[in-house]
């Protein structure tokens, strides 16, 4: 079976300004794969041409075996690292939304989540904060049944009790066999989640491992690692 | 996908514009109303008292005319606003990602807009009508019968039943051709780095300017050709024939339909 993700020489400029610069990635099925850089490493970037919205200027990218488009958004659940959602609708109609939309969405699942975070579902989005907005998007996109999860920056927004309850979330809901791309800057809170990490660099890749391999290897935690190869 | 694309379209629009439909209604009952008391003492023996209902009816005139203008520019604003937020704004991040085709998502942004500027137009349409004195009790038969015509008396057509349908396919080609060219500029504004706002008002102007010169090269063509040449001599111009028009917008929608659907498919731009 192909690899979920592959990147072939992918490259993005922004005019004059390089984003991604020939990325060669292969993101394999059934991992919990963290995407780890500085702001401004192309993070985003990349996670946005995965998802089609926005066209990479030369190389390739493929989502289990195929070009971004209707086939591959029916199997990829993205969180954006902005608010989506039309803030006068309320979270049930959102619910309702996603149901119309997505075979695979778990209504269920939501309602459930939903009330064990006792987020009422006739409550308009606008009406929340904006830390219960970025939950209700982070229970919509993991109750889905995806074979590939991009959750851009989810705990960027949040405070840590929140944190806790989101990375929970994302590891008690999501399907076994897919695959879990989680781009943070926050490492010491996702480190313990992750099987594998890419560290990216101004637009490059810098190192493709899998996380205990690091401890292993270098006998120091991900995180730590993480601070001595981008010390400024 | 489209029905349930078009179901989501309907509901996000439907509270402002419903209501925005209502007041119309409202004002043209009012103005009616206001205008039928005020009529029977205008021309009264007391100079003062006619005087004062001239003035009235004047001011009710212009109230109602200045309301209906603002909903409606405030109703097709709001339509382009809800356009560019739902696909290139935040929410086009939702939209884009939803598994659905880009075909379908023009054609549900198109239909909804399309409806609601029609509601629009036959409300105002309406409200005019009873506002300049029609007639309450022969409503139906005066609307649908006589007022129906009118446009088509006004650029001088012989009334048939062809021309009235040509009319009326012509107007919502029209509408199409103008929403659509607001799409094709809103999706070539988002390929900008900056300004994208600013740039899709730019391309809207450049199509606006595009149009003129293609119409006004076509006007002189037909005026030259028409009559085996003797249209200029008959005070002959296209714009009294609805062919060319209808085809033009038909053109103008097929145009900027396949202009949006290429930037959305090819060129996303949501950086």
């Amino acid at each position: 079976m192909a690899p979920i993700v592959q990147c072939m020489g992918l490259t993005k400029n922004y005019g004059r300004k390089t984003a991604l610069n020939q990325v060669c990635l292969n993101l394999e099925r059934g991992r919990i794969i963290g995407l780890l850089g500085p702001n401004g490493s192309g993070k985003t970037t990349l996670i946005k041409i995965m998802n089609g919205l926005l066209q990479p200027t030369a190389g390739e990218i493929l989502i289990g075996g195929v070009k971004p488009g209707v086939e591959t958004k029916a199997h990829i659940s993205y969180l954006p690292e902005r608010t989506y959602l039309q803030p006068h609708m309320k979270v049930m109609e959102i619910v309702e939304y996603f149901q119309d939309f997505y075979p695979d969405f778990q209504a269920e699942r939501a309602y459930d989540m939903l009330a064990r975070l006792q987020i009422q579902p006739y409550e308009r989005l606008k009406n929340l904060s904006k830390g219960t907005k970025e939950k209700v998007q982070l229970i919509l996109v993991m109750s889905r049944d995806a074979d590939l999860y991009v959750l851009d920056e989810p705990i960027a927004g949040v405070d840590p009790a929140s944190r806790d309850y989101i990375l929970h979330t994302i590891v008690a809901n999501y399907n076994r066999n897919a695959t879990i791309l989680l781009s943070t800057h926050l490492i010491a809170d996702v480190e313990n989640i992750l099987d594998e990490v890419v560290f990216i660099r101004q637009g490059s890749i810098l190192l493709q491992a899998g996380a205990e391999q690091i401890r292993r290897n270098e006998g120091k935690s991900v995180d730590r690692f993480f601070r001595e190869v981008f010390a400024c | 996908m489209l029905g349930k694309l078009m179901k989501y379209e309907w509901k996000a629009s439907w509270k402002l514009l419903l209501p925005a439909n209502l007041v119309i209604v409202c004002l043209s009952v009012m103005t009616w109303i206001a205008n039928d008391v005020a009529e029977k003492s205008l021309f009264s023996e007391d100079r003062l008292d006619g005087l004062m209902s001239g003035i009235f009816i004047l001011i009710m005139m212009l109230s109602y005319a200045l309301s209906v203008i603002t909903v409606f520019l405030g109703g097709t604003i709001y339509l382009i606003y809800r356009f560019y937020t739902s696909t290139y704004g935040d929410q086009g991040y939702l939209l884009h990602t939803l598994p659905v085709d880009k075909h379908h998502i023009i054609v549900a942004k198109a239909l909804a807009s399309a409806l609601w500027i029609l509601v629009m137009t036959l409300v105002i349409y309406m409200s005019a009508w009873l506002v300049c004195g029609g007639d309450t009790k022969d409503f139906f038969s005066e609307f649908f019968g006589g007022h129906w015509y009118l446009p088509i008396y006004v650029v001088g057509e012989e009334l048939n039943v062809f021309t009235a349908i040509m009319a009326i396919v012509t107007a919502v080609a029209g509408i199409f051709a103008k929403i659509l060219q607001v799409a094709a500029s809103a999706s070539l504004g988002q390929l900008s780095a900056n300004h994208k706002v600013m740039a899709s008002f730019g391309f809207y102007i450049a199509f606006r300017a595009l149009r003129s010169m293609l119409e006004g090269m076509i006007s002189v063509l037909i005026i030259m050709f028409a009559d085996g040449g003797e249209g200029i001599l008959n005070g002959f111009t296209w714009r009294y024939t609805w062919e060319p028009a209808l085809l033009m917008n038909l053109l103008y929608t097929a145009g900027f339909y396949l202009i949006t659907w290429h930037t959305m498919e090819h060129r996303l731009n949501l950086d």
